[in-house]
């Protein structure tokens, strides 16, 4: 989301803000993580080398044949410790191959960037598979091992994967045509003949020399004999001399070079037991059981070119060979960032024109006419004016495009995070804060030097948002259009049952030891699971499992992104998504589009329908007391954002009285800094018991609002204008550099150009260090004061519900589950302590999700105690898909087909389909 | 159907009773023990040691707060949060961790008009019905 929770702990961000004593400079420090909340995700940290020296080796060598964890159960190293350590064994070049996909090469290639390590990309095709192959002690299936000749080749290779894995219309089943493949990819990619499942090899194997002779002519047929190498790996097994010695007759035979290679699944031979392990994770079955099909010693890992040429001195070449095909076909995956697709416009309008005509259409809308709203008009001009000098009108069409779908079909969304910084996005209808009214700073959201598209971020209605994802598809095309990849890794659980499960221990004791375990941190702490569980279960944490499907990102380009990275089928009905997570696109410069489902927007939705009502934020009654004081008693079960123990335990303290005070609260309020034990100065202050006062005066025009305190990113920008006259452009600049760690010259630079500033207007010395400090603590705490705003929005619907319509609310939350913090229990036994009747479901009455039965009133009145509230109004009738084993689909047979004369009857069709 | 069958029957049926709290069928056992009910601990003094029953509807363990795990404990009356420390936490695992309803015996700590309960001892409490309680998320 372009913001993540700081590095920093809570007490110390506290303590710092409060102004007590400085002790390091927060930019240079590197705590653990502290999120605590799924609102603040998680970026990758930048690759750091570790400081590995470099053992020469005399003779070059370059590995061609190497799997990463990301060749998932099958490779026992991260794609990271296998460029360190062909660093440290000073091999020429490193190939990445892992099974059909390009999942690790973000990670490796950014690894191997910063240890100069030359990289080939390749991967390892699986022809001819019958279905997928988790749980077979030994995968069938045809291996062609690939190497891209350079970027061209890496893109045809990618789409060969991406249609492959798409006709296969099953994850993990790819389909090749070899034939096609052959077509798609001549003089592109270099092929190897492969490990002892390559074409090759295994028909020397089946058929002898004869067979392997047919195979390999076929080979050259398809790809060229320039294309073809034959491979040899010497693993110290006891046919290996005999197959490559076939091997080496047959290249001569064909006149065909042959490489050395390690076939390499983990980077040094320690990595060989945790490899067996996932050996047998992956066959689902123990080491016992899988012992034949075991390797019988450590030998697939790294080894340098010393080590290879003494292995291989009966073939003259092959090593050398090698390392003359890494440095022929190594390159920097340095893709060329691809471009948005183009916006749809109007005939005779380009991007620009078209975007400025539906700007000032909507502005008339949300501000009327310019000369009613001059200032409003300004911003808009300002703004347009710096979209068009970043040329993003596209970026701006294609989300208004989305927005447009979403209100063209009912569906309730809303730009989230930053975009409400801007003014062009509220009269788009993007978002629903008017940044000009707030005064909130556009270049929060989009400077004039960015160099990147701006985050717009769309939460839509948890429910509907698949359509909304679907009429992506259906408008990009599925070759163009792709969703991200969320990289699962083992939770301790998980990864505890599955080495429970390889050391051959029961069914039930993996269960028993996998339940001991909260699921959190780290399983070492567990007393009775035995040491060598722990340990390897340990070690599988870090590893990616599988593809999961990322939140809502996704990635549009103007040329097909399988040619970037492969696509392959989700678990989930029509969704094909990427083999990289957003950290990955966000390297290669993919653009993405976040749609995000928000439960509580399908609430809202329910609920005004049920009351007969539109969602409206603009005639919202803001200054209702009523809604505040129950927020103020912690009365907030069911409320967006505020519902949680956490929230409860501060909205007392915080007193909302007005609507700036949510916006406080929904940026504020953070588990962190109450159950971390520190009370915020924010705190102490509404409450008077600590004065209100600025450091410097200048401080006071960017932090009155919030009472001298520092929360929000946007205030940390206007300090920087206002104590240091810097441009808003120059204080975005300032804000991010702050934010990242990656540019610590940047920093520098910036911070020297703050001092200046600060000293030109008299602060100087303890003061001038005091903001600075105050500056980059919060510079990854701070909430977009922006985003804070648009929940806070929903914070007011929901709790307006709440307190007005409480039965009405407690069915729009039943509808939309799962969904909040709280249980469907919990939510119903706060209703009925409002005094609303909830109606078990009945065949006869009941809708597939809750609806409301009128009473003698519609809405609570003012002034009534909060028990009194669903007194007299509807009561709730509890749908029949809450009914156990029945879905949503029966339960909406059921109930399209009422009335019912008895219980036998909806078991027979049409009801029963 | 009695109404333990019912809620029984409630809760099995459609995960929860739309008429009754389950900890509503452990109050005279409560009641029996000296058992605050929820809703009644704001009126109780800051710093007094209480016994509480209730559901167990969360347990957390948020990456900052040093390793405190809280539990949200409700009954019919109302919600509340426990405090455990990691020591208590330790001490008394299995019923922590296993138990769908708990019995607390610990300190109320009263301030500004939240109420907390810092827990020093805990026991499993009989109810009839099991509802699975949102852990560790």
């Amino acid at each position: 989301m372009g913001w993540s929770s700081s590095d920093l702990p809570w007490p110390e961000f506290e303590r710092r803000l409060s102004g007590r004593p400085l002790v390091v400079d927060p930019t240079t420090i590197d705590y653990g993580d502290g999120s605590d909340t799924p609102a603040w995700m998680r970026s990758r940290p930048r690759y750091k080398p570790r400081g590995t020296t470099q053992r020469p080796s005399t003779v070059d060598y370059a590995e061609l044949h190497c799997h990463t964890n990301f060749s998932f159960l099958d490779g026992a190293s991260q794609p990271e410790e296998l460029a360190e350590e062909a660093y440290r064994l000073g091999l020429t070049a490193l190939a990445v191959t892992d099974h059909d996909g390009f999942y690790g090469v973000v990670r490796f290639a950014e690894a191997a960037r910063e240890l100069t390590l030359p990289t080939v990309f390749g991967a390892e095709l699986s022809l001819g598979l019958p279905g997928p192959q988790n749980g077979e002690p030994d995968p069938v299936g045809r291996h062609l091992l690939v190497l891209a000749r350079d970027p061209t080749g890496y893109a045809a290779l990618s789409r060969v994967i991406s249609l492959a894995q798409i006709a296969g219309k099953e994850k993990g089943k790819p389909e090749y045509d070899l034939e096609q493949v052959a077509a798609d990819l001549r003089d592109q990619v270099l092929v190897l003949t492969g490990c002892r499942k390559g074409p090759v090899p295994a028909a020397l194997l089946a058929g002898g020399e004869e067979a392997a002779a047919g195979e390999l002519d076929r080979l050259v047929a398809l790809f060229g004999a320039d294309s073809v190498a034959v491979e040899l790996t010497q693993h110290g097994y006891p046919e290996d001399d005999e197959r490559n010695d076939a091997l080496a007759v047959l290249a001569r035979r064909f006149r065909l070079p042959t490489v050395a290679t390690g076939n390499v699944h983990y980077a040094k031979p320690g990595g060989y037991r945790l490899a067996t392990a996932l050996a047998a994770i992956r066959a689902r079955r123990s080491m016992d059981e899988l012992a034949g099909w075991l390797p019988a010693a450590g030998v697939a890992h790294l080894r340098s070119g010393d080590e290879m040429a003494a292995r291989f001195a009966r073939y003259p070449g092959a090593v050398t060979r090698a390392a003359a095909y890494g440095a022929a076909l190594a390159f920097d995956l340095k893709l060329v960032a691809p471009a948005l697709p183009p916006g749809k416009v109007a005939p005779g309008h380009t991007e620009m024109s078209w975007l400025r005509h539906l700007t000032y259409e909507g502005a008339v809308r949300r501000y009327g006419t310019r000369a009613d709203r001059p200032d409003a008009y300004r911003q808009l001009d300002h703004e347009l004016s710096v979209i068009e000098k970043l040329g993003f009108p596209g970026y701006f069409l294609i989300v208004y495009d989305i927005v447009k779908f979403c209100k063209d079909n009912n569906i309730y969304c809303q730009g989230r995070g930053s975009a409400a910084n801007s003014a062009v996005c509220y009269a788009l209808g993007i978002t629903n804060v008017d940044a000009v009214t707030w005064g909130l700073l556009f270049e929060r959201f989009l400077a004039a030097e960015r160099d990147g598209y701006p985050d717009i971020d769309l939460d839509i209605e948890s429910d509907r948002r698949e359509e909304a994802i679907q009429y992506v598809y259906g408008e990009y095309g599925r070759h163009y259009a792709a969703q991200v990849a969320n990289v699962i890794s083992y939770r301790p659980r998980s990864a505890v049952r599955d080495v429970a499960r390889a050391f051959g221990y029961s069914p039930g004791q993996q269960d028993a030891w996998s339940k001991q375990i909260d699921r959190w941190g780290d399983t070492a702490v567990n007393e009775d699971i035995p040491d060598h569980v722990v340990r390897y279960a340990n070690q599988l944490q870090t590893f990616p499992r599988h593809l999961g499907i990322h939140s809502g990102g996704m990635v549009l380009c103007d040329r097909p992104v399988i040619e970037v990275c492969p696509v392959e089928w989700a678990r989930m009905a029509d969704r094909t998504v990427l083999q990289w997570d957003k950290d990955d696109c966000a390297d290669a410069g993919l653009v993405k589009f976040d749609l995000l489902g928000l439960g509580m927007l399908s609430a809202l939705h329910y609920a005004f329908d049920m009351i007969n009502s539109e969602l409206d934020l603009s005639t919202m009654p803001l200054d209702d007391q009523e809604v505040y004081d129950m927020l103020c008693r912690a009365d907030s079960v069911g409320v967006f954002q505020v519902e949680s123990r956490a929230q409860m335990a501060t909205l007392p303290r915080l007193k909302p009285r007005e609507f700036y005070d949510l916006v406080v609260e929904v940026a504020l309020i953070r588990p962190g800094p109450i159950q971390g034990g520190s009370v915020h100065p924010y705190i102490r202050r509404k409450n008077r018991r600590e004065k209100v006062s600025y450091p410097h005066p200048l401080m006071e025009n960017a932090l009155k609002k919030t009472l001298g305190v520092p929360l929000f990113q946007e205030q940390l920008m206007q300090l920087a204008i206002d104590v240091a006259g810097f441009n808003p452009n120059e204080a975005d600049k300032l804000r991010r550099a702050m934010g990242s760690k990656r540019s610590m010259e940047r920093m520098a630079e910036l911070k020297t150009r703050l001092y200046q500033g600060m000293a030109e207007r008299g602060i100087t010395g303890e003061v001038a260090d005091g903001i600075y400090l105050k500056l980059s603590s919060f510079a990854n705490f701070g909430f977009p004061e922006s985003h804070a705003m648009s929940f806070a929005y929903l914070v007011f619907a929901s709790a307006w519900l709440k307190r007005y319509h409480p039965a009405a609310f407690c069915a729009a939350l039943l509808g939309a589950q799962p969904m909040g913090f709280y249980s469907p229990q919990t939510l119903v036994d706060d209703a009925r302590r409002h005094g609303v009747t909830v109606l078990r479901p009945d065949i006869n009455a009941s809708h597939a999700k809750a609806t409301l039965v009128p009473g003698t009133r519609e809405k609570a009145g003012k002034g009534e105690p909060p028990g009194q509230w669903g007194k007299g109004g509807p009561a709730v009738r509890m749908g029949l898909s809450s009914v156990r084993t029945l879905g949503e689909d029966v339960a909406k047979r059921i109930a399209e087909h009422r009335p019912y004369h008895d219980m036998v009857e909806p078991t027979r069709s049409p009801v029963s389909g | 159907m009695d109404a333990v069958d019912e809620l029984v029957a409630d809760v099995w049926a459609t995960g929860l009773s739309p008429d009754t709290h389950p900890a509503a069928f452990a109050r005279a056992h409560l009641d029996s023990l000296g058992a605050v009910p929820i809703e009644a601990l704001h009126r109780v003094p800051d710093r007094t040691r209480v016994l509480v029953g209730g559901i167990v509807t969360h347990r957390q363990r948020p990456g900052t707060a040093g390793g405190v795990t809280f539990i949200n404990l409700e009954d019919e009356t109302g919600m509340l949060n426990v405090t455990c420390s990691v020591g208590l936490w330790q001490r008394y695992r299995r019923v922590a961790r296993t138990s769908n309803a708990l019995l607390v015996r610990g300190v109320v700590e009263s301030a500004e008009g939240v109420v907390n309960l810092n827990a020093d001892r805990l026991a499993p409490l009989a109810v009839p019905v099991r509802p699975t309680s949102r852990d560790f998320r």
